[in-house]
Parts: structure tokens; sequence; C-alpha cells
């Protein structure tokens, strides 16, 4: 069984016919971008009317009209001059309106504003041909809302009191796959029950009929949108409310099968995953702030969560056709990152004294997850010498930092000079301590006077105490140079540098050969888990611009 | 007499003799420890002194005992025989003698004991190898003061002359004298000494054991004995006097004359010859001005008694000389003026009973002080002197043991030197050995006794490595002597 899916999109603004040929202005713009042109022109104007500024309005809708020739800026326009009493200027415009759109739904309400327009003006009415005018009903109490009226055209009566309603808006109607049936129907009564397809449904009354993509000015009132059997879908449906000077989008894909909202979600982080509906993350990110999608109307669980950053979980309702904007702020996790390289082929780390890792040069930098705050890092290398100092960790992000640890001064020379000068006294305090005893055998032989001149332990003894006051001197100069060379130490202390903080590293983003290479020591534990991936032949496809202010509903199956 | 500390030999747990010096060995070795650490505070500048050689530069220059140096001409035997002679106008000299009949004699000079010469002034003594005067060495030599050049009464008086052995000279043959300006004569003999001593020996070169010795004047009385020829033999030179006087003993005793001894007594000489093999010594008086002397007595004691004699004033209660004898294990001193005393007679009885009371003043072995050991085989009394070391007027006995263990060195010899005064007979004073006492130096094998300044002195010879040493100080001379402070 063949399923099917529909996606819808509104977005507000005047009704304008649609015209398939653009200017040249338009020429090379997107969907998008020609909608968001044709939205700023109508929604200026539609302010500058509503504001009582006719003329800029007026002006405003005929550069839309220069740019988007679409036949709800002649009508505004036209309106605009006749609140100016510029009855010429208007009728140019209602004319010009009729030329160009001759099947508008309101042709007859038109053609009797140029009737009283030219009756007011004492001008007879100018032959109207039949392939351009047909009549129109009466709209009943909307005027000349562009609601379609049956018979021949109304004699001239007085000149429509025109108010903010009276603008037309643009209704624009995309299908995919295109080229399918679409009729609009007015409600031309208030208590009309709501359209159902395919019954008689009185008070309603069609006003255009065509194939999509179809593009018509509107008056304000409610409508119904009928996307009839095509092919092998079914019918689609949905119905509008059109507001004046607005432009109204409606796009229907017709596998869609359901009607949407548009739902929208920025963050104050740019790029967090969201998770729709999917709490437990058992499939793809929906998508990543800001982003908007159509989504069924009703309530929604909405998880944002970025690396660095506290997952938050709120819950959200949309309407249908609602275009929903949810902007939620992230705090960000009370701990963060040391990301540690050196200049040493390995060292040893410590935070607050306690030793967190290793690292060797050709890894990856030693990431060491930290509350945030001030700790005490110590980075030690064999030969070099250790840094110790205060770092400060982000809440949430990494802080990286490149040791730059200094060789330690050779003190190869001080330890031969202390282990030789050490001999060297010790062998003259012995010496000495010979000497010493010879002199006292001596001395005490002379005192029983028995010593001999010439007694060779007088010779002895004074070799041996030049020897130790030679060896005393010489370790003596020993232990001093070598006490120098133990303090001296030209070299500058170890140091780092800190860079600037950046976000964790996030995993979804991580280089599949780099993982498999060198895993990543960051975790973003919400991340750990895997995520499933799509099936097949399902896609999600952006179908907004960041800054749209229209909207948009899409889909595809 | 002074007394102070005196360094003997000390018995160790092995029975060899060892040397405590007056210093506790605790003591020493806090000194020692002071002196290290004053050492090792050389760093702070404050030890370098306690480890200076300077030091040692006084003890060279001030060692009590000076060791002569061996001229190269002398052979074998350096210190068998020593003679000292001296006068106040003239100083001082030693002769030290080699091998007896074999080797030279060499004389050094001893001016003061601050000046003394270690090395020869003139090795001239015997020295026939080189065409002079034909000379034997005798197995002990003499030393006179001033002696009479040939030429009776009238000869030139020469100073500081060495009667040296056998041997011949311008004047004749006989006993040689070779004095200070090598002047050399020939002392007679009487005719039985020459014809079984003197010509045999010139005639061969074969020597035959000949003593010598002088009493203690300026000029000397000479006295020689001759116990190899038959009949043995002893005479007499009177002091200025070149022509002997025999000295016939009262029995054929072979080994009469190998020791002699002349003691100064009042009216004369009392000649004391020993014959210590037949443990005899005899007495014999000669008067001032006499041709001849008498027999007086004949003393008789233990083995070997009279094998060494001296003769010296130990008592200074008189003018007379002691004598001294020692036998096989003891020193015997006996008084002088008595032994003057005694009447001449033909035969006397070999005895010391016919001796009148407290001629025997005293006798004393090596072992008579328990604290000297290593008595045993030291030959106590080879020699004997005596000698005023203290200065006090009276001498000092001195007594050679040149086998005595010194310093673990087996015959590194000894000097013992004994105040026999009075109530101290016989109290050990001293010991003298060498501070690089060698095995085999026998030390003691010669002695002598040398005066600088007033001062006595003792020098020994140590033949068995050819050393002779001057030693200056004992335990008792401190102070008086510069070597001695």
């Amino acid at each position: 069984m063949r399923r099917w899916w529909i996606v819808a999109g509104l977005l507000a603004l005047t009704l304008v016919w649609f015209v398939p040929n653009d200017s040249a202005n338009a020429a090379g713009m997107s969907t998008t971008q020609k909608l968001e042109s044709i939205r700023r022109y109508m929604e200026q104007g539609q302010a500058k009317y509503v504001a009582g500024d006719y003329g800029a309005a007026a002006k405003q809708f005929e550069a839309g009209y220069s740019k988007h020739p679409y036949s709800a800026f002649l009508f505004n326009a036209g309106v605009c001059y006749q609140k100016l009493d510029d009855k010429p200027k208007a009728l140019e415009k209602f004319r010009e309106y009729l030329k160009v759109d001759p099947s508008a739904p309101d042709a007859a309400k038109v053609r009797e504003r140029i009737a009283a327009l030219e009756a007011a003006m004492g001008q007879a009415p100018p032959p109207v041909s039949d392939a351009g005018i047909e009549d129109g009903g009466d709209a009943g109490d909307a005027g000349d809302a562009g609601v379609p009226e049956a018979g021949a055209p109304t004699p001239p009566t007085s000149v429509p009191v025109d108010d903010q309603d009276a603008m037309r808006s643009l209704v624009v109607v995309e299908t995919e796959p295109s080229g399918a049936p679409v009729k609009l129907y007015a409600r031309t009564q208030d208590t009309a029950p709501e359209f159902k397809v395919g019954e008689a449904n009185p008070g309603w009354a069609e006003v255009f009929s065509g194939r999509s993509p179809a593009e018509v000015a509107l008056a304000v009132g409610r409508y119904h949108i009928v996307i009839e059997k095509f092919r092998d879908f079914n019918v689609s449906q949905t119905a509008i409310d059109v507001s004046p000077g607005h432009v109204h989008h409606f796009k229907a894909n017709l596998s869609q099968g359901a009607f949407m909202a548009f739902l929208r979600i920025s963050a104050n982080v740019r790029g967090a995953y969201i998770y729709l509906d999917d709490k437990k993350k058992q499939k793809p990110e929906w998508g990543t702030t800001p982003y908007g999608e159509l989504v069924s109307a009703g309530d929604h669980e909405v998880l944002v969560e970025a690396p660095g950053f506290q997952p938050l979980f709120t819950k959200v309702r949309v309407n249908h056709g609602e275009q929903k904007e949810l902007e939620v702020s992230l705090k960000r996790v009370d701990y963060g990152y040391v990301r540690l390289d050196a200049n040493a082929p390995d060292i040893r780390v410590a935070i607050d004294e306690k030793p967190v890792g290793v690292w060797r040069s050709g890894e990856e930098p030693l990431e060491v997850q930290v509350a945030s705050g001030k700790h005490k890092l110590t980075v030690e290398s064999d030969g070099r010498k250790t840094f110790e100092g205060v770092v400060t960790i982000p809440r949430g992000q990494v802080l990286p930092i490149h040791a730059n640890l200094i060789p330690k001064y050779p003190r190869g020379a001080a330890w031969t000079q202390a282990i030789i000068g050490a001999v060297v006294i010790g062998a003259a305090i012995y010496v000495g301590n010979e000497s010493n005893k010879l002199y006292d055998d001596l001395e005490a032989d002379r005192k029983a006077g028995v010593l001999e001149e010439g007694d060779e332990r007088i010779t002895r003894g004074r070799i041996f105490a030049i020897g130790a006051d030679a060896g005393f001197v010489v370790g003596g100069v020993l232990g001093v140079l070598s006490v120098y060379n133990f303090v001296k130490d030209p070299l500058p202390d170890s140091d780092i540098k800190q860079g600037k903080p950046v976000e964790f590293r996030d995993p979804k983003k991580a280089r599949p050969t780099a993982r498999a290479l060198f895993p990543s020591r960051v975790v973003w534990r919400e991340h750990e888990k895997k995520r499933e991936t799509a099936g097949a032949g399902f896609h999600i496809t952006p179908a907004v611009s960041e800054s749209s202010g229209f909207l948009m509903i899409g889909g595809s199956f | 007499m002074k007394h102070s500390n005196t360094r003997i030999p000390q018995g160790n747990a092995s029975g060899l003799p060892s040397f405590r010096g007056p210093c506790s060995g605790a003591r020493r070795r806090a000194g020692r420890l002071v002196r290290g650490l004053l050492c090792l505070s050389l760093l702070g500048g404050l030890g370098v002194g306690a480890c200076s050689w300077s030091r040692y530069d006084d003890l060279q220059d001030n060692a009590p005992v000076l060791l002569l140096k061996k001229p190269d001409k002398l052979k074998d035997g350096f210190g068998i025989s020593l003679a000292f002679a001296s006068t106040p106008e003239e100083g001082s000299r030693v002769l030290v003698t080699g091998a007896p009949y074999r080797s030279r004699g060499a004389a050094f000079s001893v001016v003061d004991n601050q000046d003394a010469k270690v090395d020869a002034i003139d090795t001239g003594f015997c020295d026939a190898q080189d065409g002079s005067n034909l000379c034997y060495m005798a197995n002990s030599v003499a030393g006179i003061g001033l002696a009479r050049a040939p030429g009776g009464t009238s000869g030139t008086i020469l100073p500081l002359c060495f009667v040296l052995g056998v041997g011949e000279a311008a004047n004749g043959s006989g006993l040689l004298v070779r004095c200070q300006d090598q002047t050399e004569y020939a002392l007679g003999v009487p005719d039985g000494v020459k014809n079984a001593l003197v010509d045999p020996v010139l005639q061969t070169g074969e020597g035959q054991a000949l003593y010598l010795a002088a009493d203690k004047d300026d000029q000397a009385s000479v006295i020689a004995g001759a116990p190899a020829q038959t009949p043995p033999l002893a005479w007499f030179y009177p002091p200025d006097s070149m022509t002997p006087i025999e000295l016939l003993p009262s029995a054929n005793d072979p080994s009469y004359g190998s020791a002699v001894a002349s003691l100064r007594v009042a009216d004369g000489r009392v000649l004391a010859v020993g014959a210590p093999e037949e443990n005899h010594v005899y007495l014999f008086h000669w008067k001032t001005g006499a041709t001849a002397a008498s027999l007086v007595g004949c003393l008789g004691g233990p083995e070997r008694f009279g094998r060494a004699l001296a003769a010296g004033r130990v008592d200074a209660g008189d003018a007379t000389d002691e004598l001294i004898v020692a036998d096989g294990v003891n020193v015997h001193v006996f008084d002088g003026s008595k032994l003057a005393e005694l009447p001449a007679v033909a035969t006397p009885s070999c005895s010391l009973a016919s001796l009148p009371a407290a001629t025997l003043l005293t006798s004393f072995g090596c072992g008579s002080d328990s604290s000297v050991t290593g008595c045993d085989s030291s030959d106590f009394g080879a020699t004997l002197e005596v000698a005023d070391l203290d200065g006090d007027g009276d001498g000092e006995v001195i007594v050679g043991a040149p086998r005595m263990k010194v310093r673990d060195a087996d015959s590194g010899g000894a000097v013992l030197v004994y105040d026999a005064e009075g109530d101290r007979p016989f109290l050990l004073s001293d010991v003298l050995f060498l501070s690089s006492a060698e095995e085999g130096d026998r030390l003691g094998s010669s002695l002598a006794i040398g005066r600088t300044g007033g001062q006595e002195f003792v020098i020994a010879g140590a033949p068995g490595n050819e050393k002779t040493a001057l030693m200056f100080c004992s335990s008792f001379s401190s102070g008086l002597a510069p070597r001695c402070d």
C-alpha cells in the first residue's frame, strides 16, 4: 500500500495572482528569496497604508509590481490612489489590474469600483471585453473583497470607502509534484459551515481553479484550498484565513497526508542538537539550532543539547498552520576540559597535586575533565623544569594549553665538581688527619727526646699537611664551583601558553578517520550513545532560511 | 734532680713492647678530632692553619736527636764504636768508627747542640788504604781532649785527639792517635803487645781484639785491653804520657782485657780490667807520677760479670768516679773512693766479699723497674756510660740494651737512663730510642757521652743499620737545651 504525505506551507502577506513570468529583476531569485522580496514590498506598503501615508504606500506597491508583477500590487496601489482621491491614477491601476488578471475572483467588484470612479469623474464607462471582465456577485458584507458575484456587471455605484482590510493578499499554492488541480473556495456567508470536499457546501463559492503552482490575489476572508485528486494522489485540503496585505504560501506535498505546523527552534548556542519527540534520542537529531520545520500540530517534546551545555528539555504546543518560534537558553555545564600538549617528548600532568595523565609526543593532546574554576596545574617531564601554576578552567569549554617545558640546565659539571670536590676534601681530611697523627707522634717523640732530625715521618707529615691543605683548597674551590653551577641557571622557567577556550569537541562532527586513529578523549556524555541511523528513503529537507519570516511546510516520503 | 714523665717500653697483649706517650689516647683523639674539624672548616677560612706544614719545620729544626750521616768512605759497621773529645777552647768532636780492622772512622763536629753537623768533617781516621799511616781500628776507641804530642813534656799539646787502634806513625808503631789537626802519632805499647799484637796486625792485617777507653778529663788517661793475645794483657797511659804501664792480672784469665775503664780518683786513677768469661774485674791503682800500677783487687760476680765497664761520677758526694760493671743481667755501681782505698795485693780473691762496706753502691737490672718490658734478650748492659744529663752535678748511669725490641722492631735497641743517686739507687729515668727504630738497629751497641755548653748528652751507635744518634734531650732535660723545650 502506498502511503502518502502532505506538507503545506503558509506565509502571510498580500494576495497576488500568480504571474508565470517574473520580471527581469526577479529573475535568478530562488522561490524563497522571491517570496521574501514580495513579502517585504507587500508588508511595507500595507504598513504605510495603515499609517495613512497613502502616497508612499502607492509607491511601494508600484515598486513591488515593477519587480514582481503580481496583480495584487496594482489593486492595492489603486486603492491608495483612490484614498488620495487621485481617481485617474486609481482608475489606471484598477484597469491595469483587470488587464493583467482578467479572471481575478474579484474582477466584477473591480469593475464596479471602476464604474463608480468613472461616474464620479463624469466619464462614460469604457467598454469591457468579455474575456477580460466577468461579473461578480455580491460579496455580501465583504464589499469589494473580491468574492465573486453572479450575473451581469452591476451598474456604477458610489465609490466604496476602503479600510485597511481593502488590501489584497497574495496566496501562493504549490504542490509536490506540481501540476495538481487547485481550487480555491471563498466563504461567502459568515454562517456557512466548514467546507467539505464533495458536498454542496452552501455559503461557499469557487474563486479560483487552476493547476499548481498558482498565485492568487485574494481579498480578506476565509478560504478553502482543495488539491483535487491528481494522478494517484489523494485529495488534500486546508482552510486559510487571508489577512490584508500579506503573502500566504501554501505548499502541499501530496504524499504527506497530514497538515503540519511550522516550528522553529533557536537557542543561545548555534548548532545545538534538537531532538523532537525523541527524549531518549533514539533517532537522529531533528535539527540543529536555529532550525525550523513543519511539524504536526499538537504537543511536542523538545530536547536541546550541545556539547558543553546542560541538556534542556521542554514541551511546546503548536497549532495547525501556526508558525511557532521557540527560543531556549542553554546553560553551560559546571566543568571544562584541559587540553594539554607540550614541547617535551612526554609529560606527566597533575591537577591539584593529583596525577591525571601522561601525554607523549605524537599523540592527541591530553584532555582532562576538570571542575570549572581555578586549579593548580603541574606539568613534569624528565630532564625539564617542572611547571607549576594556576589555571582557570572555563565552564563547558576546553582550555587549550601548550606547555613549554624548558630543559633543565645541565648539572653534570656541578655534580662532577661536587663529587670530585668531596673526594678531594675527603682525601684531604684523611691526609690531614694522618698528618695530625704523625705530628702528634713526632711531637711526643720530640718531647721524649727521641725524635730524629730527618725522621722520615717529618717529611711524610709535611707532605700530608701540604696535600691536605691543597686538597682543602682544591676541594673548596670545586665545592664553590659546584655550588655556583648548581645555582646557576641561565635558562628561563617553564611556562604555558593558554589558548582561547574552545567548545567541546562534537563527536558527531569528528572525522571518522581521526576518531579511528585517535579516539577522542573528550566524551560528551550525552552523546556517547550511538544514534540510530535514518531509515532508507527518509530525509529532512531544510525548507526555510534562518531569516525567513514566512511559513513553509514541507516534507517528503 | 728533676723528674718528669718518662717514656718507657710498655708490654702489650702479644708481649711485645709498645710505647705510650705522656698524653692519653683519648686526649690525642680529641685533639685530632678538633684538628680534623678545623681542617674541615677551611672553607670558612678558619682551618688552613690547622693543617699547616710549617709546624713540621720546627720539628725538623729542633729535633732532639741527630743522626750522623755516614760518610761514603766508611765501610760497614758505622757506629760500632764511639768516642768523644772536647776542650773548652776547641769545641767537641765525635769519632764514629766502623767495623774494627776493616773500616775507618769519621769525626763530626759538635759545637753545640744547635749547630751540630751531621756531615763528617774528617774521615781520615785509619785511612790506610789511601796510602797514609797504616792503621787498624780497634773494637772500641777513646777520645782525648788534649793530648801531648811526641816529645816528652815539651811536646805540643794537641786538641781533640782520638786513640784509634793499631797503627804506625812517624814516631813508630803502636796505638795510633789522630788529632784535630790531622797529626798522627803512635803511643808506645808494651813489648809483649808489640810482639803479639801490633806487629802481627801491621804485618798481616789480621786484627785482634783491642779495647780502648779514656777517662773524662781533658787530658785523659787511656787504658787498653788486648784479650786475644797470649797472655791477655792490659796497659795504661797516664795523662799526658805516651809510655804504657802494664796491668798484669793475678791469674791467667783468657778474657782479660775484654773491658777496660779508668776511674779518676783523688790520687790518680783506679783502673778496671774485665775478664767476663771468668766473671772477674781486676782493679789496679795508679798514683799520679808513678811508673807502675798496683793490683788492688779482683771483683767477682755473676755470669759475664765485667763484660762492660764504665767510669763516671755517679755520686756527687766526692770527686772520684764510680765504677760501673755489667754482668749478663744487671749493672752494678761501685764507689770509686772506696776502691781507691783498697790496698795492693798480690793475689786478690776475686769476689765482692773482700770489699769494704758500701763499696757496692747499687745493682739494678732491666727488669728492676716493672714499667720496662722487653728486657728478655735485650742484651741489657752491653754498653755502659755515666753522664750528668740533668745537669745536677752527679751522673746518671746510661745502659745500652741493643737487642731490646722497640716499637715492634726486634733488636731496635734502646738506651736506658738510670738515676743511681742516694735514695733512688736505680730509678729508671728515661728510655731513649730512635723514633725511626728499625729492626736490627741495635741502638746502644756503643755509647759515648758528649758535652757542649756544660750540658752532657748521649751519643749512641746503632751499627745494625749504620746509624749514630746524638740524643740531646731526655725527659728530664726539658729546657736545658734549645732542642729540649
